[in-house]
Parts: C-alpha cells; structure tokens; sequence
C-alpha cells in the first residue's frame, strides 16, 4: 500500500504557509513596535531633562546616566566597580536559582506523583509563597546570620514556589491517553516517569523557571538590606541614602538588562528543547 | 492461540445509576476483526479499555489468551483517537517507543522501527515531527507505534474518527491490509457504521443505559477487499447498503424507545 498523495500533500503547505511571502513583514512589525516605544520613551525622557521641565535631582538626563554608567564601570562606586556589584548579585540569583531547579524539579514532581508528598509539601508552599520576602527575612536573618546564606536563602525561596507549583501542574497535565499510550507499549512506572511524564512537563517546568528567575529579581533588592557590602541592590539603596539618582537609574537600568537577558535565555530554551508546546 | 473472551462482564462507576456495562458476553476468535458500535454511553471504549487492561470489571472476567487480564501489555497494541503520540519524540522514536521500553539496543529498535513504518506508508518520514504531520500520517504513526512490539492483539477507539472522508478511507485500506497480511485479532470501536461493516468479519451493536449488546451482524466486505475487489464498489454494493440501513434502523428504534 503506498502513501495516499492526499496525505502527503496535506501535510506541508500549512508549515509552507506560516513561513511564506507575508511573513517576514510581520515578524519585522513585531520587532520594530517594541523598538519604538523604547524610542519614543527615551526621546521624551531627553526632551523633558534637556528643556529643565523636572531638576536634575530627580531625574539626571540620558547622557548623564550614560556617563555615571563609564564612571562607575571603571573607578566604582561604594569601594566597588559595577562589574564586582553585578557580579556579586548575579552569584547570590545563580546560586539561588541553581538551588531552587535542583530541588524544586524534583518536589513538583513528587507533588505531582503522589497524592501524599502532595498532602505534606504542598501547604507548605502555599503557607509561605503568599508572604511578602521582606516579611520573613528578619527571621532568616536571627537563624542564619547576616552572612551571603540568608541572602541566597531569601532568593532561593523566592524562585523555588513557582519552580514545584509549575511542575507539578505539568505532571498532572499529562493527557490520559499518552499515558495510557505508554502503558500499553510495555513501560513501567519508573520508565512513564522519565520517559512520558518529565518530557510532558517540559515546558510548564521551563515557564516555571521564568516566573521564578522574575520573583528572584524582585527579592534580590530586599536580600542585599542586610549587611551587603556589594551588589546592584546594595549599590541602589547607597545611592538612594545620597541621593545620588543617577547610579539609582544606573541600577534599575543594569537590573532590566541582565533579568531581560537572562529571561531571553530561558525562552531559548523553551523554543529549543520543548518547540512542539502550543503546537500538539 | 490468541483469544479475546468476556464472559458476564459488568463495570459500575461509583456514584453513577446503573452500570455501564451489564453482564456483557462476547467472545473474539484468532485473527478476527471485530466491529463495536453504538450510541455514545452504550459502553464501547469501556469495553475496549478492559482488554487493553486500562480498567477493571466490577464483576465477570475479561480473559486473553486464556488468562484473566491484569493491566496493560505489550501483547495488545492500543491506537487512539486522537493518537496520543508523544511530541518530544521524531516519528522514529515514537515508532520505536515499546522496543526501548523493553530495552532494545538502538540500531535493532532503529530498524524495527523502519520496517513498520515502511508497512504504514511512512517510509521516509522517519525524522519527521508529530506536529509537522496531517491527521492521516499521525494515525499511520498510531499504528506503527501499536505494531512495533508485533502485539497477537490490536485494540483500536476510533482511530480515525478525525480524518476526513479521503484519508480516512485510505487508512481503513491500510488496516485492512496490514490485518490481512498479519492476521492478528483486531477489536475496534467505532461510530461510523460504514466504517465498521466494510473492516469487520463481524459487527457488534450496542445500546446504552445500561450498556449491552443487542445486535451482532456477520459482514464478510473486508475479506472481499483483500481478495481484491474495490472500495467503492463493495461500500455501493446492495447487500453493503442493505446491512447498512438494517443497523442504522435498529440503532434509531432504540434511541425513540429511550
């Protein structure tokens, strides 16, 4: 029997389609649209610094945020260079992010698997997850000191909630029938595990790390309160006490960049290692 | 020998009025093709699913081969509806899948693998993506997949109640050669009344609440399409359109009588 040329025909002019004459004009539409907000939003913001509408206190201009950017990557602020503070708080996010992967993926999967590790992990997480960090880290700092455990810990927390919540949803995700399917074709519990639900959960589990690499971020300010002596946190809030605006820009710029890059990588990934997600 | 046996079979659901098999009776001879239709909730897929081993009898026994079903094998290859194949997996490895569950080294499950997919028409496909594929390919993959592990039995829920009219008939052709070619025991559960007397050597009716067998039709057009007559013809053919409107009435007068 050979292939039907229907059959064969079907398959390819859907995927021809998608990729065709009208396509790269949408996708240069969706590049440029971002691309001129941010224009438009630096344009305004050197429009309103250049005409003095707002004191430089408040709001420096552009150019001097550009220029504090050169000073403090070569001669430092606070007795250390931009270089070292990022340095300092991309360890302190990867370290707690590493942590919260290695030991979250398997919880989620856990929750996921059995009604009782469900049972036991799961009002933990959710007792904790609605709690704002700064409300608990006092408590972190009495039991584990000032030191870069209680930084790493706070972050830690933050990332791994979204980490097990999303991993669980992927393994309970997964279709009955593909499990079914795999059942039927001879695969053991150990082996619908590795090989039918962690793939299946592949892709919540990437969203997840998203989510948790951005509630990182937003608890790395609050980690470097105590006892920091480097760190893009503790850079901002020494410059906040004088108000020194434009290293607190500075910051706030250098965060945005380094979270946007490092999310980017994530959605590499995902496009990489699980691209039949919204497609199947 | 292979055998598919139900032997006063009934599955109640907890909470639910009625059971919804009820002391089901039917037994499947080596290398038959059997037909199970009905109106949705006559039990069918349940009925399907005890074999497979998916679900378990509130009462009776569900025996293959002799002995009592207890969960799902490699021996009864199962295709489903809307494929459940695995989309992380290119379709060699999903063709593949049972042969590297059991542990099969991968230049010998490679080559099974090949081979199956070559029986389904998809020789050459081998490094295509699940979503790259039309609804017919993603079936011909469903039962590469169910054949890999050379099942006695092949357990079939609608496999191709998606495909449109075209593709669907030339995959009931593939079934019917590959069935023809394999003599295995075939068990599908369809809705589509054509489709279930042009493949089965017979036609098991079912009616739901609560869910039995009222009808089993002998029909030979399979066979005959093996023996080389045409689609067309035998689906257009008087005694095909006779048998047809005869389960389809039955079918109607029990639904008013419902």
């Amino acid at each position: 029997m050979t292939m039907h040329p229907f059959d064969s025909q079907l398959a390819l002019p859907g995927v021809a389609e998608a990729t065709g004459a009208s396509a790269p004009w949408r996708v240069r539409r969706e590049r440029l649209i971002p691309l001129a907000t941010i224009a438009v939003l630096l344009f305004a913001w050197w429009a309103v610094t250049r005409f003095g509408l707002i004191p430089d206190l408040f709001l420096p201009s552009p150019q001097a945020v550009f220029a504090k950017l050169v000073a403090v990557a070569t001669d430092g602020f606070v007795d250390a260079t931009l270089w070292q503070h990022l340095a300092a708080s991309l360890g302190r996010m990867l370290t707690a992010f590493a942590a919260a992967v290695v030991t979250g993926v398997p919880l989620g999967l856990l929750i996921g698997a059995s009604p009782v590790a469900r049972g036991i992990i799961d009002p933990l997480i959710e007792l904790y997850r609605p709690v704002p960090p700064l409300a608990y880290l006092p408590l972190i700092v009495i039991w584990f000191g000032i030191g870069e455990l209680s930084k790493v810990l706070l972050i830690y927390l933050a990332v791994l909630a979204p980490v097990v919540i999303a991993t669980a949803a992927g393994v309970r995700g997964v279709p009955r029938d593909r499990l079914n399917a795999a059942r039927a074709l001879g695969a053991s519990r150990l082996q619908l595990g590795y090989a039918v639900i962690l793939p299946n959960a592949l892709p919540d589990i990437l969203t997840g790390l998203r989510i948790g690499l951005g509630a990182g971020w937003s608890t790395l300010v609050a980690a470097e309160l105590v006892a920091a002596t480097r760190g893009l946190g503790f850079m901002i809030q020494s410059a906040a006490q004088f108000l020194v605006t434009d290293v607190v820009l500075l910051g706030i710029f250098v965060i945005a960049a380094v979270a946007f890059g490092l999310d980017g990588l994530i959605r590499l990934a995902q496009r990489r290692l699980t691209p039949w997600h919204g497609r199947v | 020998m292979t055998d598919v046996r139900f032997d006063q079979v009934s599955v109640h659901y907890p909470g639910q009025h009625g059971p919804v098999l009820d002391r089901v009776s039917l037994s499947l001879a080596p290398g038959e093709l059997v037909a199970v239709i009905g109106a949705s909730g006559c039990g069918k897929t349940t009925l399907l699913n005890l074999v497979a081993g998916f679900q378990t009898p509130s009462a009776g026994r569900v025996s293959v081969a002799g002995r009592p079903v207890a969960g799902p094998g490699a021996d009864r290859g199962v295709v489903f509806q809307d494929d459940a194949l695995f989309p992380w997996l290119d379709a060699l490895d999903n063709a593949a899948f049972a042969a590297r569950m059991q542990g099969v080294a991968r230049s010998e499950r490679d080559a099974r693998a090949r081979a199956v997919l070559a029986q389904v028409g998809l020789g050459g496909a081998e490094h295509r993506r699940v979503w790259e594929m039309s609804g017919g390919m993603r079936q011909r993959l469903g039962l590469a997949r169910a054949l890999v592990a050379d099942p006695a039995i092949l357990l079939l829920d609608e496999p191709f109640a998606a495909l449109d009219a075209l593709t669907r008939e030339t995959v009931q052709e593939l079934l019917l050669t590959l069935w023809g070619r394999t003599a295995k025991t075939v068990l599908l559960v369809t809705h589509d009344i054509e489709e279930a007397l042009f493949l089965a050597t017979r036609v098991v009716v079912m009616a739901p609440r609560p869910g039995r067998i009222v009808d089993v039709i002998e029909a030979g057009f399979g066979r005959r399409f093996l023996a080389g007559e045409a689609t067309r013809a035998l689906k257009s053919e008087p005694a095909f359109i006779a048998l047809r409107e005869q389960v389809l009435a039955g079918v109607f007068a029990r639904e008013q009588a419902a």
